[in-house]
């Protein structure tokens, strides 16, 4: 009951002090702001995205008769499907590619960032809510926090309720409900700015996923923002004065909310650096041109041709052997393109283990994976576009080599397709994968951060019985 | 019930408090005069379970305060020097706040009540504490103390800052109290006002109490007279 009290009074205090109200005002307004700002950048991708695939669509169609194989050297774009959420949270959008070309004879990487395209404008910061909630909300828990008992003790109060019968724990309760009240009223109103956002603006993104990243995202920023919670109250505990711990909790978000992200990123990267774009290059263009400078393999794959149709000569085949060798050449080099893209996927598990174990520097390295994670816009769903356009350009690939092998002839290199075969070649869908595809890499993350909300549970705990304690003997 | 037993207290191996014993029954008003330091509020914090004793016990209503300090604390209504209140809420908030945090639940008039038994008028009892004097916020303070309806209640020089007629008010509610039969231990410089309101007064000189006098059987004079001896003997034992 007495806690009860301390929230009722609490709750009487913030509506009596102008700072508060107007610091909630700020953070709603820039809260809206930000909301505007991703819906608006979401559905302009989502225009664009949508606008190339149909041109790329139509320019493929029209492309009128031409040669199977010259078609796959023309191929076809794979465009990346826009998360609803990334006008919550853009993640890795802007830095990663968007589209694929699903080219004969390679594994290309994806291009076409959206940060190449934004020109000098990019280095300004990109307004999203999430940026909002990782950045300023726990700036603004730590302006409405700091005082929560330091406050109290330069006040004198604090020792004043003691007198009264409020035992250490029975304070502690209600700062902790008071805080969680602050905390909820705040993320009730965003979230439901969020959620009428996100399901105004959607595209048609399955309804069940969008409302399970929803409730994932409500309760990676909740504890996020109650580890925020209960470490202001902690500081606050510690200091015996407002200014004290103002400073020093303004200096423990510089350190965890902006310097420690940044560190973690580039010791993750220096650890494990990812290949640089030349490397890359030469591989990619090693493993295109490996067929073709290995005698060997061609000569296995003619006796396999020479074995596979019962003739002596490639000439006496009923088909092109050359359509064949184009066939060949793509069985050669995918195994290999996939031991290469595996080894690059080892490195960004290695820098994610990485920024795992740094982690305990700070709570916002996990919210920010989970965050970009459970909005759809991090290296995951990333890696498993770039699979899907793939798995797409093996099968493009594979049915237009084979179009030209079986329908070629002999001389399947005069041999032309139509508009027929040009119909039968499928988009890459633009439909996100389920949240359940990923949910067990985000398990680890989710852990940490409840990991770092039971620390800050024990600390705060710990220096407001102690803040108690010293009030009481000065 | 206030009781202490042989109290001692020490801060840094210098004694504070030296085997403190004494007994405030219920309906008495016991009155700590003694110079700054002379151990007045060391006293009384241990009472309040804010300090531990280095040895001896103290109780209230028979409990032992360092064995249960929340629980005891229940029982005593205490009344600072300086009153702290939240300068956002107003007197008679502050009151409410203050008065369901030690676990009574008083209606709307019987908090106007005690504020206005404590002298605040009914103009200031809405207006915010940042608006308060040093005087108004004691109100407040004692207000706060008559609505927790303690049996015992502990006040540290709780007439500074307050006019003559407050202070008048104040000595008239103290006598309500101990009609009550609660139980009152304050400490305090004012000799005028010890002698006036006590039943007995204690004076403590360097964590001792050297004399207990009952208050009815000295003037105003013999008092003051009593005061300045132990006061100069103390002075003459330091140099």
């Amino acid at each position: 009951m007495s806690a009860a009290v301390i929230v009722s009074k609490e709750a009487l205090v913030s509506r009596r002090n102008s700072k508060v109200i107007a610091l909630y005002l700020s953070v709603v307004f820039v809260m809206l702001a930000a909301i505007a700002v991703g819906v608006n950048r979401t559905n302009n991708f989502e225009a664009e995205r949508a606008a190339a695939a149909q041109r790329d669509r139509d320019i493929w169609n029209d492309q009128g008769p031409r040669n199977a194989h010259k078609a796959a050297h023309f191929a076809r774009y794979a465009f990346k499907p826009i998360p609803t959420l990334s006008s919550f949270d853009p993640g890795s959008i802007d830095y990663a590619g968007q589209a694929v070309w699903l080219v004969a004879h390679v594994q290309n990487p994806a291009e076409f960032r959206y940060a190449e395209g934004q020109g000098d404008l990019a280095r300004f910061v990109t307004l999203s809510p999430a940026w909002v909630m990782q950045y300023i909300v726990p700036l603004v828990l730590i302006l409405l926090l700091f005082g929560a008992y330091a406050g109290e003790r330069e006040d004198g109060t604090l020792r004043q309720a003691m007198t009264h019968g409020a035992a250490p724990g029975v304070l502690f309760r209600g700062k902790l409900a008071s805080a969680s009240l602050s905390l909820l009223s705040l993320l009730l109103p965003i979230s439901l700015f969020v959620l009428v956002a996100v399901f105004v603006f959607d595209k048609g993104a399955s309804q069940s996923d969008l409302s399970l990243r929803l409730v994932g995202l409500f309760f990676t920023y909740g504890v996020y923002f109650a580890i925020y919670a209960l470490l202001a109250i902690g500081v606050s505990a510690l200091c015996s004065s407002r200014r004290t711990a103002a400073i020093c909790l303004f200096v423990m978000w510089c350190m965890m909310t902006v310097l420690a992200p940044r560190f973690a990123a580039d010791v993750a990267v220096t650890a494990t650096p990812h290949p640089n774009g030349v490397d890359a290059l030469k591989t990619i263009q090693d493993i295109r041109f490996g067929y073709m400078n290995n005698p060997e393999a061609q000569e296995q794959r003619k006796a396999e041709f020479l074995e596979r149709y019962g003739v002596t000569k490639v000439e006496d085949a009923p088909v092109d052997f050359r359509s064949d060798f184009l066939l060949a050449t793509e069985e050669y080099g995918n195994p290999l393109f996939d031991e290469y893209y595996a080894k690059i996927a080892d490195r960004y598990h290695a820098q994610e283990r990485s920024m795992q174990l740094l982690s305990v520097f700070s709570p916002t390295i996990p919210t920010i994976n989970l965050s970009s994670g459970l909005a759809g816009a991090d290296r995951y769903h990333h890696a498993d576009f770039i699979a899907g356009a793939e798995e797409n350009r093996r099968v493009t690939i594979r049915q237009l080599n084979e179009d030209l092998l079986y329908k070629g002839g002999k001389n399947a290199i005069l041999y032309e397709s139509d508009i027929n075969l040009w119909r039968t070649i499928r988009d890459y869908p633009a439909t996100m994968p389920s949240l359940g595809e990923f949910f067990p890499q985000y398990l680890k993350m989710f852990g940490i951060l409840l990991l770092w909300a039971g620390a800050a549970f024990l600390f705060a705990r710990w220096a407001a019985y102690r803040a108690c304690n010293l009030e009481a003997v000065k | 019930m206030i009781e202490a037993k042989a109290l001692s207290k020490s801060f840094n191996d210098q004694m504070v408090l030296k085997g403190l014993t004494l007994t405030v029954s219920p309906g008495e008003i016991f009155c700590v005069l003694g110079s700054n330091g002379a151990g007045k509020t060391t006293a009384i914090h241990i009472f309040l379970g804010f300090i531990e004793p280095t040895q001896g016990k103290a109780f209230i209503n028979g409990q032992d305060v360092s064995a249960d300090p929340v629980g005891a604390r229940k029982h005593v209504a205490y009344i600072p020097e300086k009153v702290a209140l939240y300068p956002e809420l107003t007197g008679y908030e502050n009151l409410k706040f203050f008065t369901e945090l030690s676990g009574r639940f008083p209606d709307h008039n019987e908090l106007l009540g005690c504020l206005s038994d404590a002298g605040l008028s009914q103009d200031d009892i809405h207006k915010r504490a940042a608006q308060y004097s040093k005087g108004m916020q004691q109100k407040v303070g004692i207000a706060c103390a008559v609505a927790k309806d303690a049996d015992a209640l502990l006040l540290d020089e709780p007439l500074a800052g307050l006019d003559p007629q407050a202070a008048n008010e104040f000595c008239e509610l103290l006598d309500e109290r101990r009609d009550r039969k609660g139980a009152i231990l304050m400490a305090t410089h004012d000799l005028f006002r010890a002698r006036e309101i006590g039943d007995r007064i204690g004076i403590l000189q360097a964590g001792h109490l050297v004399e207990v006098i009952d208050a009815k059987s000295v003037s105003g004079q013999q008092l003051e007279a009593i005061y300045l001896e132990h006061m100069q003997t103390a002075a003459g034992e330091r140099t």
